[in-house]
C-alpha cells in the first residue's frame, strides 16, 4: 500500500520547500501534503563543498518529507480491489460483500456507503 | 536458583573473611616497640635519647614503631648484660632488640646466630655508602653483625688551665706532650715537684701497650697472648717510672674522674668521652674552678710510627620477628643517614660512618660547634686523621679477657711498686724491672 | 481420572506436607531472620556489647594488683628509710663521740666529713642492695666550705646510685658515687659518677627544708616523697623519699632517703598486655581532676605512646575514667595511696590503657556481632527463599499442567491445592459453566452479521494483528479501518477494541477460536 501511494504521488517540491500531491482516481480531487521547508532554504552555499553538502541534505530531507506525506496519505486513500486504483475516502464505498470505488460500484450495480460522506467534506 | 545459592555462598564467605580480617587487625593500634641498649650518653644527657624521641615522634609515629631506650651504659656493662642474657643466666634480662657492641662481644656470644646479618636487610648499594674499613670491623664469621653508627679514636685531653699554671713555674710546654717520652718525663717531674701528685691518667693501659708496641714495629700479640718483646720493655720503662713516682693514675675508673677533681692534668681517652669531661674542677674544700680542656692528638714514641687506636662500637640487632627486625632496620637506616649521622656524632665527639657524611656534612657541622672543648676535639681529630694511621684491634676470642687482666694486673703491680718505692725511696730502676717481671709472670698464668 | 486420583492419594500419603506446616516452617525462618536483624541493629547501636564492662573488670584486677604492689613497695621503702635513718643516726653519734667533735665542727673540715661519709657508706650500701630502689643518700647539715657563696644550699652527704641500671638483680648493679667527698669514694673503691659533685644541692630537692625543719613526732610521719625531679646534669628523673636524720638527742642533723628513678620504675613495673591494649602503671600526683604526668613515675610503656610530660585531665565514667591530654587519650582507673608529695598532693596508683587500643577492641567485638548477625540473617533469608520457592513450585507446576489440559494431571504434593485442583478439574472437564457457554454462543452468532470486509478484519484481529496493521494488510485507508471497527463493535454489542480482545481471548482459551467466524459456514 505504501509503495503504491509512494509511486502514485506527484512531487511538487521547490528548492525551498517539499510538497507532494495525490489525485483521487474517481473524483480527481487533489490531496496535497503539508509543506515542509528545506532547512537550508535561502542560504547560499559559500563553496562548492557546501553546495554538495546542501544538495545531499536536500535529497535526504526530500526523502523524509515524502515518507511523511505517504503516511499522511494513508489516512485518506484506499485501493479499489476491482479497478486497483487509489481513491479517496469520499469515493470509497463500504459494501455488503466487498468495499469498492464509486465507479466500480456503479458499473457492477453494487451498493454501499462512502467512508466519508460527501456533504461532510464542505 | 543455583545462581542465587552461589551468590549467597560467595557473599557469606566474603562476610566471614571480613570478620576474620577484622580480628587480625586487632594489633594495628599498638606500636611495634623495640628496645635499645646504648652507650651514647651514660649518666649524662644523651643526644641519642633525644634522637630516639625525634624518631618516635616522626618516622616512628608514621610507621607505628617505637624505639625504647632501656639501658644507657658503657660497652663493658652492655657486654656483661648481653652475655648474661644470651647465656640465660639466672636473673638476667631478656636480650634487647638492638644493642651497642664491639666485635668482642659478638665473638663471645654462645651462638652468633641470634644476631641479624645486616646483609639480609641492607642492599649492597646501601652498604657501599659506609666507609669500608668501618664495615670490615663488623664482619664476623662471614656475617655483617655489627653496623657502624659512630667511630672514635684515642686523643689526649689537657686541663690547659692547670697545665699553664704548672708550665709557668716549670717551663713545660704543650710540645712535651707530643711524645710518650716527653709526657712521662713531665709526669715524673711534676710528681717529684709536687710531692707525688698525679699528672697523667690513661683510660686504657692495654691500648697504650698494644698501639705502642705495634708502632715500634713489633707484634703485640703472640700465640693468643701478649708477646713481651723489646718494644714492650721500651714502652714499659717510662710509663712505670713515672707511675712509681706517683705521676700516673693507677686507680680504677675513668680518666674523667681525676680530671674532674683536679687530681690529674692530662689524660688519654676515647674521643667519645668528651661528653663526660667537665669544664669545672672541684677541689676537696668544695671550691670549684672553671677550666679550659683542650684536646691534642695521642702521643707517640720518638722514632715510632704515628699510630692510633680506632675505636667505636656498632649496633647489633637481635633476631626476633620479621616485623620487629624490620622496625629495627628502619631506625638504623634513619640513624645512619649522612646528615643526621653527622649531627649525631658531632654531639658526642664521634666520627660519622659514611663517606658522604665525612665529605659533605662533617666540615660544616664542625664549623657550627660552639663548645670550645668540642672545637678543640675536632681540630685534634682532623690533625690525627692527617698524620696518623689507624690501628684496629685484632679479633680474638679471648681479647676481652686479655684486656681485663692486663688493665687490672698492670695497675696492681705498679701500685705495689709505688708502695715499695715510697717505703724505700730506693732506686727506681730495679723496681721497674721487678714490676715488669712480676707482671709478665702473673699475666701469663 | 481414576488413575490420577489414585496417584494423588499415594503422593499425599507419602510426601505431602500440609500447607499449614510449610507456612509454619517458612514463618519460623522468617522470625529467625527478624531476630538476626534486630540483633544486628542492637549490636550496631552498642546495646549488646559488654566490652566496657569486661574491660572494667580486667582494669580493676590490674589496678588492684598495682595498688597492692605500689602500696607495699612504698610502705617497705618508708620502713627501710626509717631504719636507714636510725642506723645512720647511730653511726653519726658513734663517729662524733669517737672523734670528740661537735656536729657543727664538721663544717669546713673535708677530711672529717670524708671519714664520716666512709663510715656512713656501709648502712647506705646495705640499704641500697636490700631495698627496691635505684639509689640511696644521706645529707648532713654541714658543708666542707662555709666560705663559699652557695654554701647555704650546699650540704655534705653521700649519694649512691646504680649506674647504667639494668633490668636485673641488685647484686649485678654497678654502684656509683653521685655525691660525696672524692677521697672517701676512692677509699671505698667507688667509681665517681660522670656528673659527680662533692655535696648535695638542697635547692634541687623540693621538700628537703621541710624535712629538716620537722620537729617532734615519729619518723614515719615525718617522711616525705618529692615529686618527680630531674637529677641535675643527667637525663634521669627521680622521686626521692626523704627521712629526717636525727642524732642521739633527737636533733635533726640532716636527712636521708631512697631514690626511685623513672628508669628503675619503668623496669620494675612492666606494661601488662591485655586484649584491650597495653596496661601501663603510673605513680602520679593526682590533684582534683588533673593528673600530673610531669610529676609521675611511669612503668614500662611498651605498646603505648605515654611520655612523662604535661598533665592529663580526668573524667570519671561508669566503668572507667578517661584521661585526656593534648595528644592522646587514655582509659583507666586510679586509686589514691597513703602518701603525698612534698607540696601535699596525694600520690595515686594509676593504670592506663591507650584509648585507641580499647576502642579498636570494642570495634572488633561490635563488628563481629554485626557481621555474625548479618551472615545469619542472610542465611535465614536464603532458607526462606528456598523454602518459599519449593512451596510454590509444585503449585505452579500442577496449575500449568491443569491449564494445559486434562490429559496429564500433575499432583502438587500439597493436599489442599491438589484437592482444589481436583475439584476444578472435575468441573471443567465435564462442561463449561452454562452462562459462559451462552455468552460465547451469542457472540459467535452476532459475528454472522458482519460484512465480508469486516469479517476479514476480525480475522486479522483473531490472528493477533493490531488496528494500525490493517491499512497495509487490507489496502484501505486508516479512516476506512476506523469506520469498519465502529461497525464491528456496534454489531457485536461491544464498546471497545479491548472488549473485543477479551472475547477473542476467551474463545481461544476454550479452544474454540475456530467457531467464531466459521460457525455459520
Amino acid at each position: 500500500m505504501r509503495r503504491m501511494i509512494r509511486e502514485a504521488m506527484e512531487d511538487r517540491s521547490s528548492p525551498e520547500a517539499f510538497r507532494f500531491s495525490l489525485n483521487c482516481a474517481v473524483c480527481g480531487a487533489a490531496w496535497i501534503s503539508r509543506t515542509s521547508r528545506f532547512s537550508k532554504a535561502g542560504v547560499t552555499p559559500e563553496s562548492e563543498g557546501k553546495r554538495i553538502i546542501f544538495q545531499k541534505l536536500y535529497e535526504r530531507e526530500w526523502e523524509e518529507a515524502r515518507e511523511r506525506a505517504v503516511t499522511d496519505a494513508m489516512e485518506t486513500f484506499n485501493l479499489c480491489p476491482i479497478c486497483r486504483r487509489l481513491v479517496c475516502n469520499r469515493c470509497f464505498l463500504l459494501g455488503e460483500d466487498i468495499d469498492l470505488c464509486a465507479d466500480c460500484a456503479r458499473n457492477l450495480q453494487e451498493r454501499g456507503e462512502p467512508v466519508t460522506p460527501k456533504e461532510e467534506s464542505g | 536458583m543455583n545462581k542465587l545459592k552461589t551468590r549467597l555462598a560467595a557473599l557469606a564467605a566474603g562476610l566471614l573473611l571480613v570478620v576474620c580480617l577484622a580480628g587480625c587487625g586487632n594489633k594495628t593500634g599498638e606500636p611495634v616497640t623495640v628496645s635499645l641498649w646504648h652507650v651514647y650518653g651514660g649518666e649524662v644527657d644523651s643526644p641519642l635519647n633525644a634522637l630516639v624521641e625525634q624518631f618516635n615522634s616522626t618516622v616512628g609515629a608514621e610507621q607505628n614503631i617505637r624505639v625504647k631506650v632501656e639501658l644507657v651504659s658503657n660497652t663493658n656493662i652492655i657486654h656483661k648484660s648481653v652475655l648474661a642474657a644470651a647465656n640465660g643466666d639466672p636473673g638476667a634480662p631478656a636480650l634487647p632488640d638492638i644493642f651497642v657492641s664491639y666485635p668482642k662481644t659478638v665473638l663471645a656470644l654462645p651462638d652468633q646466630d641470634v644476631l641479624v646479618d645486616y646483609r639480609d636487610y641492607f642492599t649492597e648499594e646501601e652498604l657501599s655508602a659506609f666507609i669500608p674499613a668501618f664495615l670490615q670491623e663488623g664482619e664476623i664469621g662471614g656475617r655483617l653483625a655489627v653496623l657502624p653508627v659512630a667511630k672514635s679514636t684515642e686523643v689526649l685531653y689537657v686541663n690547659k688551665t692547670l697545665f699553664d699554671r704548672y708550665a709557668a713555674v716549670s717551663g713545660a710546654t704543650l710540645e712535651d706532650l707530643r711524645t710518650w717520652e716527653g709526657l712521662y718525663a713531665l709526669a715524673e717531674r711534676y710528681a717529684d715537684e709536687t710531692d707525688g701528685k698525679c699528672f697523667f691518667v690513661h683510660d686504657y693501659h692495654f691500648n697504650y701497650f698494644q698501639v705502642g708496641v705495634t708502632s715500634l714495629g713489633e707484634d703485640f700479640f703472640r700465640d693468643g697472648g701478649v708477646a713481651f718483646g723489646p718494644a714492650f720493655q721500651q714502652a714499659w720503662e717510662p710509663y712505670a717510672r713515672s707511675a712509681l713516682k706517683g705521676g700516673v693514675w693507677l686507680q680504677s675508673g675513668y680518666a674523667t674522674e681525676p680530671l674532674r677533681t683536679g687530681d690529674a692534668i692530662v689524660s688519654v681517652a676515647s674521643s667519645a668521652s668528651v661528653l663526660y669531661y667537665s669544664d669545672t674542677v672541684t677541689y676537696p674544700d668544695n671550691t670549684s674552678e672553671k677550666v679550659e680542656i683542650i684536646t691534642m692528638p695521642c702521643p707517640v714514641f720518638e722514632g715510632g710510627e704515628k699510630l692510633v687506636m680506632q675505636r667505636g662500637a656498632g649496633m647489633c640487632t637481635v633476631k626476633s620477628t620479621p616485623e620487629r627486625e624490620q622496625a629495627c632496620m628502619t631506625f638504623l637506616r634513619w640513624l645512619t643517614e649522612p646528615e643526621r649521622n653527622t649531627d649525631f656524632v658531632t654531639e658526642l665527639g664521634y666520627m660519622p660512618v659514611t663517606q658522604e657524611a665525612f665529605d659533605q656534612y662533617l666540615p660544616a657541622a664542625v664549623e657550627k660547634l660552639t663548645d670550645p672543648m668540642y672545637i678543640s676535639l675536632y681540630q685534634a681529630y682532623i690533625a690525627t686523621q692527617q698524620d696518623y694511621s689507624f690501628y684496629t684491634a685484632q679479633q680474638m676470642d679471648n681479647y676481652l679477657d686479655l684486656e681485663t687482666r692486663f688493665e687490672t694486673l698492670a695497675r696492681l703491680k705498679l701500685t705495689a711498686g709505688r708502695a715499695l718505692y715510697l717505703e724505700d725511696g730506693g732506686p727506681a730502676e730495679a723496681l721497674i724491672r721487678d714490676a715488669l717481671e712480676e707482671f709478665k709472670q702473673d699475666y701469663d698464668q | 481420572m481414576r488413575i490420577w486420583q489414585e496417584k494423588f492419594h499415594r503422593e499425599a500419603d507419602t510426601s505431602g506436607i500440609s500447607m499449614r506446616t510449610r507456612l509454619l516452617l517458612y514463618w519460623f525462618f522468617m522470625a529467625l531472620a527478624v531476630v538476626a536483624a534486630v540483633l544486628a541493629i542492637l549490636s550496631a547501636v552498642g546495646v549488646l556489647s559488654h566490652s566496657a564492662r569486661q574491660f572494667s573488670e580486667s582494669l580493676t584486677i590490674q589496678q588492684q594488683n598495682t595498688t597492692a604492689v605500689l602500696d607495699s613497695q612504698m610502705d617497705e621503702l618508708m620502713a627501710q628509710g626509717v631504719a636507714l635513718s636510725e642506723k645512720l643516726g647511730k653511726e653519726l653519734d658513734a663517729f662524733l663521740a669517737g672523734s670528740g667533735m661537735a656536729f657543727s665542727e664538721l663544717n669546713d673540715d673535708p677530711n672529717a666529713i670524708a671519714a664520716l661519709e666512709q663510715r656512713l657508706y656501709t648502712p647506705l650500701n646495705s640499704t641500697l642492695s636490700a631495698a627496691a630502689c635505684s639509689g640511696v643518700f644521706c645529707c648532713l647539715d654541714v658543708t666542707a666550705n662555709t666560705g663559699l657563696e652557695e654554701a647555704s644550699s650546699s650540704r655534705a652527704g653521700l649519694y649512691l646510685r646504680y649506674s647504667g641500671l639494668q633490668p636485673t638483680v641488685a647484686s649485678e648493679q654497678n654502684v656509683m658515687c653521685f655525691r660525696g667527698i672524692a677521697e672517701a669514694a676512692r677509699r671505698l673503691q667507688l667509681q665517681l659518677h660522670n656528673r659527680w659533685n662533692p655535696e648535695l644541692n638542697l635547692s634541687l630537692i623540693p621538700g628537703s627544708e621541710a624535712v629538716m625543719a620537722s620537729r617532734d613526732g615519729r619518723l614515719a610521719e615525718r617522711c616525705l616523697w618529692t615529686e618527680r625531679v630531674a637529677l641535675s646534669d643527667t637525663w634521669e628523673k627521680v622521686v626521692l623519699l626523704c627521712v629526717p636524720l636525727l642524732d642521739g638527742s633527737g636533733t635533726v642533723r640532716g636527712f636521708c632517703g631512697l631514690e626511685i628513678s623513672d628508669l628503675y620504675f619503668s623496669l620494675s613495673h612492666a606494661a601488662v598486655s591485655s586484649p584491650y591494649g597495653s596496661m601501663v602503671t603510673l605513680l602520679a600526683p593526682v590533684e582534683g581532676n588533673s593528673l600530673s604526668l610531669a610529676g609521675a613515675l611511669l612503668g614500662g610503656t611498651d605498646g603505648s605512646r605515654l611520655t612523662a610530660e604535661g598533665t592529663l585531665h580526668i573524667k570519671e565514667g561508669k566503668y572507667y575514667s578517661t584521661y585526656s591530654g593534648g595528644r592522646e587519650t587514655y582509659l583507666g582507673t586510679h586509686q589514691l595511696l597513703d602518701a603525698a608529695t612534698s607540696d601535699g598532693v596525694p600520690l595515686a596508683a594509676v593504670t592506663l590503657v591507650p584509648d585507641s587500643a580499647f576502642r579498636q577492641q570494642e570495634r572488633n567485638v561490635r563488628t563481629t556481632w554485626i557481621v555474625g548477625a548479618a551472615v545469619f540473617l542472610l542465611v535465614m533469608l536464603a532458607l526462606a527463599a528456598v523454602l518459599s520457592h519449593r512451596f510454590v513450585r509444585p503449585i505452579n507446576k500442577s496449575l500449568a499442567a491443569a491449564k494445559g489440559g486434562t490429559a496429564n494431571a500433575v499432583p502438587s504434593g500439597i493436599p489442599e491445592i491438589d484437592e482444589m485442583l481436583a475439584l476444578l478439574r472435575q468441573r471443567t472437564t465435564d462442561a463449561l459453566p452454562p452462562n459462559i457457554e451462552a455468552l460465547l454462543h451469542s457472540f459467535a452468532e452476532k459475528a454472522d452479521t458482519l460484512t465480508g470486509t469486516e469479517r476479514s478484519i476480525l480475522q486479522y484481529y483473531i490472528d493477533g494483528y493490531a488496528i494500525k496493521d490493517i491499512p497495509e494488510l487490507s489496502y484501505i485507508s486508516a479512516n476506512t479501518v476506523k469506520t469498519h471497527n465502529r461497525n464491528i463493535y456496534r454489531k457485536m454489542g461491544i464498546n471497545s477494541f479491548d472488549e473485543l480482545k477479551v472475547y477473542i481471548d476467551l474463545f481461544e482459551r476454550c479452544g474454540r477460536s475456530g467457531e467464531l467466524l466459521h460457525k455459520g459456514e
